[in-house]
């Protein structure tokens, strides 16, 4: 028993040598990086000094999330749509139907972005086509959308 | 003059309505990539001439690519350039239509060595 113990303290007294070594490790290390930061930190300040101006990291675009449109929602659009059509009315003369957002706006309750995203999510699907820009808008342009041939509010 | 929505790129339209457009504006004939240009950037007359080349230069580098994936093909004159009769079916398709987002991914290929 007492040989036992003997040997367990031998072990315990090796391992709180091979910490000790190891702390002193961390310790360099550490002592290290501080420095090699405190060189880095310096140049940055000379180089400031100078006038250089550093590249900042651009942020990264955000990815866009398709935003949820409920049935009635889309129906609305599509009703919308089927309206405009029927006025014969382009927004872009030779592209029978074709319509900008603002247009559906008289045809149908939702308010604006509704109307865009679900414009969007149909868009997606194939159901609706961006022609272009609308041309000769004072301001931003906005995009003139017709529906694709086999159409959902033609069945 | 700047365009007000010179964020707009080319790439924001997929191939498909790209197609479309050009049988909008030709009937399944011949386009220029200026006309082109003209339809889908909204330019009109008081847009800087350089505004406009560089519209037509875009058009004319996509329809490069799509010329090679067999969707359009080049006409007689110069700066022409006409929809492939199976990309007409490919534009008018309902179902599983590309869209813009997706047709932009890039395909992930799976090594297995």
């Amino acid at each position: 028993m007492r040989n036992m113990n003997g040997d367990m303290e031998g072990v315990i007294e090796s391992l709180r040598r091979l910490k000790w070594a190891a702390e002193n490790r961390v310790s360099e290390a550490q002592a290290l990086l501080d420095q090699a930061k405190a060189e880095r930190d310096h140049i940055v300040r000379m180089l400031r000094v100078a006038g250089v101006q550093e590249e900042q990291p651009k942020a990264k675009p955000k990815k866009e999330k398709p935003a949820k449109v409920n049935e009635e929602t889309r129906a609305s659009v599509l009703n919308a749509i089927r309206l405009w059509t029927e006025l014969g009315n382009p927004a872009i003369p030779g592209v029978p139907g074709s319509f900008t957002t603002m247009d559906l706006e008289e045809y149908t309750p939702l308010h604006s972005s509704s109307i865009r995203n679900a414009v969007k999510n149909l868009r997606d699907e194939g159901i609706v086509r961006a022609v272009g820009l609308k041309a000769g808008m004072p301001r931003r342009a906005p995009m003139v959308y017709a529906l694709g041939e086999g159409n959902e509010t033609s069945e | 003059m700047k365009r007000a929505s010179s964020d707009l790129q080319i790439r924001s339209f997929s191939d498909r309505e790209i197609i479309s457009a050009m049988g909008d504006l030709g009937g399944g004939t011949e386009v220029l990539a200026s006309d082109l240009a003209t339809r889908i950037f909204g330019l009109n007359g008081n847009d800087d001439e350089k505004v406009h080349r560089h519209a037509a230069r875009c058009v004319t580098s996509r329809l490069s690519w799509m010329k090679r994936y067999g969707l359009v093909e080049k006409g007689d004159d110069k700066g022409t350039w006409w929809p492939r009769s199976g990309a007409s079916s490919f534009a008018t398709r309902r179902s599983g239509a590309p869209s813009p987002q997706r047709s932009r991914t890039r395909l992930k290929v799976r090594s297995w060595s």
